[in-house]
């Protein structure tokens, strides 16, 4: 009954060399395996960081000392984890806060949905530059995106942290509720209305 | 399900646009700040110190920190236990940082022998604490318990999901 491998090589080295899931890694992790512990983050760092990123308005390095503290913050809690959810579920949760916090600090910050806000000038300037291209034009030169991106920028927070979750990273409305501390049918309102919001400004822009 | 060569004339444009949109950006290349900030962010996660006590050992001029035992334990009984992987290890450090008992939780794939997997944890585990704190009563490794018990079970290698894995995949 022995396993006669030293399992220090964290991918899987049974089972036709399957990779161990990101919870399993989580588990070894919190035992002190450092190898699953980088393991894990090379799978989720480049999305916990570009999440971070357009929750603050673009500020990359705000958003890496955010993501910073959110992985530092799981190393020393993963003993705890109970693996009760998805570890990335848990890590986003963690990183969520840290932006909060961040956020918070730098800018009031209306954590309930409401009317899109007046752009600011600086904004309008950046829109102003936008409508000037037009989109089916940008379409094919695969520009539609930066669009999309300007007018994240303008979606109340919780909206927008909704929409990225959702439509970027996969998450379920129940694992954004997770992440957002809320309940699954008011992530479900929230999503909605920053998709009307979006496909109004997409439609304005044509 | 929705043919992407057909347009959908109850949709808006906005609504169209927003769905093209939507998947430039999932498919945008990483920022090259991804990259230059990955190793930075990673070196300084793992400085960070985990909550730890001392435990004594046999040897009154060496102690060792239960994060290193925890490592240590989890190395060797991933590398001997072939049909269950460790969960959770606790240990039971009481009365001026002597290590009382071990308590092993272990996941076991489906079907095997349990009691053969305990037998073997228990064995590692012993070995462990002996090569660690040294032979004798305490705080040599003599009289530490060892309570060995299995949570759960998965389908396949334990070592390579949690139960969670499988439960979704089962409910998808």
């Amino acid at each position: 009954m022995t396993r006669g491998t030293d399992d220090e090589q964290v991918p899987g080295t049974d089972d036709g060399g399957a990779r161990p899931s990101d919870n399993a890694l989580a588990r070894r992790a919190g035992l002190g395996d450092r190898a699953a512990f980088e393991e894990l983050f090379a799978r989720l760092f480049p999305a916990t960081l570009r999440y971070a990123t357009r929750l603050l308005d673009g500020d990359e390095r705000s958003a890496e000392d955010a993501v910073q503290d959110a992985w530092i913050t799981a190393w020393r809690a993963l003993p705890d984890f109970e693996g009760r959810s998805k570890v990335q579920t848990w890590l986003f949760t963690i990183v969520q806060r840290e932006v909060y916090r961040r956020r918070r600090r730098t800018r009031p910050l209306a954590v309930d949905d409401r009317i899109l806000e007046p752009l600011g000038r600086d904004d309008a300037d950046r829109l102003g530059a936008a409508r000037r291209i037009d989109p089916e034009q940008e379409a094919e030169l695969g520009d539609l995106w930066r669009t999309l991106d300007l007018a994240l920028g303008e979606l109340p927070w919780t909206q927008r942290a909704a929409w990225a979750l959702r439509e970027l990273e996969g998450f379920s409305y129940a694992e954004i509720a997770q992440v957002l501390d809320t309940t699954p049918t008011v992530v479900r309102g929230q999503l909605h209305r920053a998709r009307r919001s979006l496909a109004i400004r997409m439609e304005q822009w044509r | 399900m929705t043919n992407p060569d057909v347009p959908d004339l109850d949709r808006s444009s906005g609504e169209r646009a927003l769905d093209v949109a939507t998947d430039q950006l999932r498919h945008q290349p990483a920022s090259p700040h991804v990259a230059q900030a990955a190793g930075r962010v990673l070196a300084r996660a793992l400085a960070a110190p985990r909550r730890a006590t001392t435990i004594e050992t046999a040897d009154p001029l060496l102690q060792v920190s239960s994060v290193a035992l925890v490592a240590l334990l989890r190395s060797a009984l991933a590398a001997e236990v072939a049909d269950a992987a460790v969960r959770r290890i606790r240990l039971d450090v009481r009365d001026r940082d002597r290590l009382h008992a071990v308590h092993l939780e272990l996941v076991a794939r489906y079907g095997t022998s349990v009691p053969e997997s305990t037998d073997v944890a228990h064995a590692v585990t012993r070995r462990v604490l002996t090569e660690t704190l040294g032979t004798g009563p305490a705080p040599g490794a003599d009289e530490v318990t060892r309570h060995v018990h299995v949570s759960d079970v998965t389908r396949g290698d334990p070592h390579l999901a949690e139960p969670l894995d499988e439960d979704e995949v089962g409910d998808a």
